[in-house]
């Protein structure tokens, strides 16, 4: 940094950077950051609110994420930036937009984090008691020392755990494929069981808007991809792919595991299971083996999701500092482990804060609801692109059913919204106020760079 | 890439930034007859964007780079510099080698050389000599190293047929591209472990020059050849890239 070559925006000798992920890592990072909580924890939650219905409530997500899935394909094809949504919506609506995006979706992925490490933190607690161990810890005390360890991990860790990641996703799609097909069969009567006999609607339909945006959660990992966008080859075809592939993959996964948990124990008793009902259905399909899976399978995917979502928190720090939305010094990165020990900071510390909160519930919705804003407004700015076509705007992959689709993917994002409880808009909302409040405060003289094009 | 017929054979030299290992003088004296490409690569954890690391260390590492480069220049290497900030070295690498065309990968060695005299060349059998010819009167240019051709027979093959039939037909392909006989030494050895014998054989020279080969049983199981002679021998090794690989890399 001393006396070197003055840096400017035009290099004369361009440093590159390499991309590293293809298709299947992109599809692991999608993958395992969302289906840590739509299997692993909402399972007994949702079926508490809504009955078999749940079910439904789960394709209501996957069509919402789907819809926002096409245009964000779109956008990552033609800016392959990292960053993510925040590039997208600051490129297309300016640095307002863009400062509250970016700020909602640090935010938005630490109170994920955080409701992710409670999950561990039940299924740790679960563990033990199947183990018949005496517990010195809460269910808070479990996901406080887990997140302490990520973050710390995360700053001093400099094994990649790429290859990691994909066995984790690997073995949990494993498990999973077991579970679903034994399951499945199980839950048709293949084996002589009797279904529990239950309504499908049995709380009325209501219950099954509100439960979509309770368990929507579990669709925020698809926009991670494009938070890595500068890191994938061949960015035209694995962005698209990957991106739609994983919501296609989790949201049928989702669908079946509340179909068979219905099915096998009924809604009732996975309400009062709770956040690891689902290992009871596995006990229910194949005895202690299939509960120790299922026990093993949240464990695995609760921690990477977790770990997944605070990656990304401190890289749409990154993005956010580069455009100079929030001071320089966030971007540090520290010599010793070459990591952004300030950003990864960022995002740990509130994560520990928001676990001694606790709720479950709310840091799902909160989370949620910052993320749906952020994919409001990703298909409002591929209007706005679309329509102003501005030099360096070159997309590979074009999103079907134009305007359609991104018009139903605003309303239908802004809409679900809602349906959360009063508690989580009113956090939520704050939280975008807040954002606001700092562009005004911080960053009212920024403007956001252009496209870059030749 | 045109004009790649030309211009001299080329090595890929790649250092890692911002502190490269220390590169013997003598071995970049050596390369000089050659078009160097050189790469520098930054590592970056996967917890960090790279584009965030160029952003912090991008100056310091092109100042590393380019005083890495400085030194081939003067010593008269047409050099072509890469630096790239990347999660994985290796990917990094491959995909410049393929995008420069290189001819061969350099794999220092642990220890420094006094002198570089002496070069082994281990070859299979003669179509594995007819890439690594050219290469190997690019790099002697200076007329003065001694040039040992190393023929491990396979089955079948006695001393007499592998002189007559590979190493004398190889040793006239070097002269063709214009080595001098009299630096030209021939070799034929019966081994049960060609790998051994080479790792052996190179403790008595300063710089081993080695095709990379097709993938055989032997390779699947035991990683390839070259590999293994790369991570036992003691002595710089360049290892001649296959052709003919050029639509590979890039994509996943």
């Amino acid at each position: 940094m001393s006396t070197s070559r003055p840096s400017s925006a035009t290099e004369t000798e361009p440093q590159e950077l390499e991309r590293t992920l293809g298709l299947l890592p992109a599809l692991a990072i999608g993958t395992g950051t969302m289906v840590g909580a739509g299997i692993f924890v909402f399972p007994g939650l949702a079926a508490g609110q809504a009955g078999p219905a749940a079910m439904i409530s789960f394709a209501i997500g996957a069509v919402i994420a789907l819809l926002v899935a096409l245009p964000t394909s779109e956008l990552a094809t033609a800016m392959p930036e990292s960053g993510g949504g925040y590039y997208f919506v600051s490129r297309a609506l300016g640095p307002l937009a863009g400062c509250m995006v970016g700020i909602g979706q640090w935010l938005g992925l630490v109170f994920a984090s955080a409701f992710y490490l409670m999950g561990f933190g039940h299924y740790l607690s679960d563990l033990f008691r199947e183990l018949g161990v005496g517990l010195p810890l809460s269910v808070v005390g479990l996901a406080l020392g887990m997140g302490v360890l990520l973050t710390a991990v995360s700053i001093t860790g400099t094994e990649n755990t790429g290859d990691l990641q994909n066995w984790i996703v690997g073995s949990l799609l494993a498990i999973l494929g077991g579970f679903l097909g034994h399951g499945g069969l199980d839950a048709l009567g293949v084996f002589g069981r009797q279904q529990v006999p239950e309504a499908f609607f049995p709380y009325g339909t209501l219950p099954v808007f509100t439960t979509a945006a309770l368990v929507f959660t579990s669709y925020l990992g698809f926009v991670q991809i494009a938070t890595v966008a500068g890191e994938i080859k061949n960015p035209a075809r694995n962005l698209p792919r990957s991106m739609i592939g994983s919501v296609l993959l989790v949201g049928t996964l989702y669908v079946l595991t509340i179909f068979i948990a219905t099915s096998l124990l009924g809604s009732e008793k996975l309400a009062v299971l709770g956040e690891t009902a689902i290992v009871n259905v596995g006990r229910a399909i194949a005895g202690t083996f299939g509960a120790a899976a299922l026990l093993g399978g949240g464990l695995l995917a609760t921690l990477s999701s977790a770990n997944a979502s605070i990656l990304s928190a401190s890289r749409s720090i990154y993005a956010l500092s580069r455009d100079d939305l929030v001071p320089p010094q966030v971007e540090r990165i520290n010599t010793r482990y070459r990591t952004p020990h300030v950003a990864l900071l960022m995002a740990g510390g509130p994560i520990l804060a928001l676990i001694l909160y606790g709720r479950v519930e709310v840091l799902a919705e909160v989370a949620s609801l910052l993320h749906l804003f952020m994919y409001g407004l990703i298909c409002v700015a591929l209007l706005v692109l679309r329509q102003t076509a501005p030099e360096g705007y070159a997309p590979t992959f074009r999103c079907p059913g134009y305007p359609v689709v991104p018009v139903l993917g605003a309303l239908s994002s802004f809409g679900l919204v809602g349906f959360m409880s009063a508690l989580s808009i009113a956090l939520g909302g704050g939280i975008l106020l807040v954002t606001a409040g700092w562009y005004l405060y911080y960053a009212r003289t920024v403007t956001i760079p252009a496209l870059p094009h030749d | 890439m045109t004009d790649a017929a030309a211009r001299p054979s080329s090595i890929l030299v790649d250092v890692e930034l911002p502190d490269p290992a220390p590169l013997d003088p003598e071995l970049i004296r050596v390369l000089s007859s050659l078009r160097v490409v050189l790469l520098g690569w930054f590592a970056v954890p996967e917890q960090t964007s790279p584009a965030q690391a160029r952003d912090q260390f991008g100056d310091d590492a092109q100042a590393a780079l380019d005083t890495i480069a400085q030194r081939f220049e003067a010593v008269g290497a047409d050099v072509t510099t890469r630096l790239v900030f990347t999660g994985d070295e290796l990917d990094t690498i491959s995909r410049i080698s393929v995008e420069e065309n290189c001819d061969a990968v350099l794999v220092p060695a642990p220890a420094d050389r006094v002198a570089l005299r002496r070069v082994l060349v281990p070859f299979r059998g003669l179509h594995n000599a007819r890439r690594i010819a050219p290469f190997v009167a690019d790099l002697v240019q200076d007329h003065t190293t001694d040039v040992t051709l190393l023929h491990i027979l396979e089955e079948g093959e006695t001393e007499a047929s592998s002189l007559s039939d590979v190493l004398e037909p190889a040793a006239a392909m070097m002269r063709e591209q214009g080595l001098d006989a009299d630096l030209l030494t021939l070799d034929a050895r019966a081994t049960d472990d060609p790998t051994d014998a080479i790792v052996e054989r190179s403790a008595e020279y300063d710089l081993v020059v080695l095709g990379e080969t097709e993938p055989s049983i032997r390779t699947i199981l035991f990683g390839t050849v070259p590999e293994q002679i790369v991570q036992r021998a003691q002595v710089p090794v360049l290892v001649v890239r296959k052709g003919g690989e050029m639509e590979e890399g890039g994509n996943n």
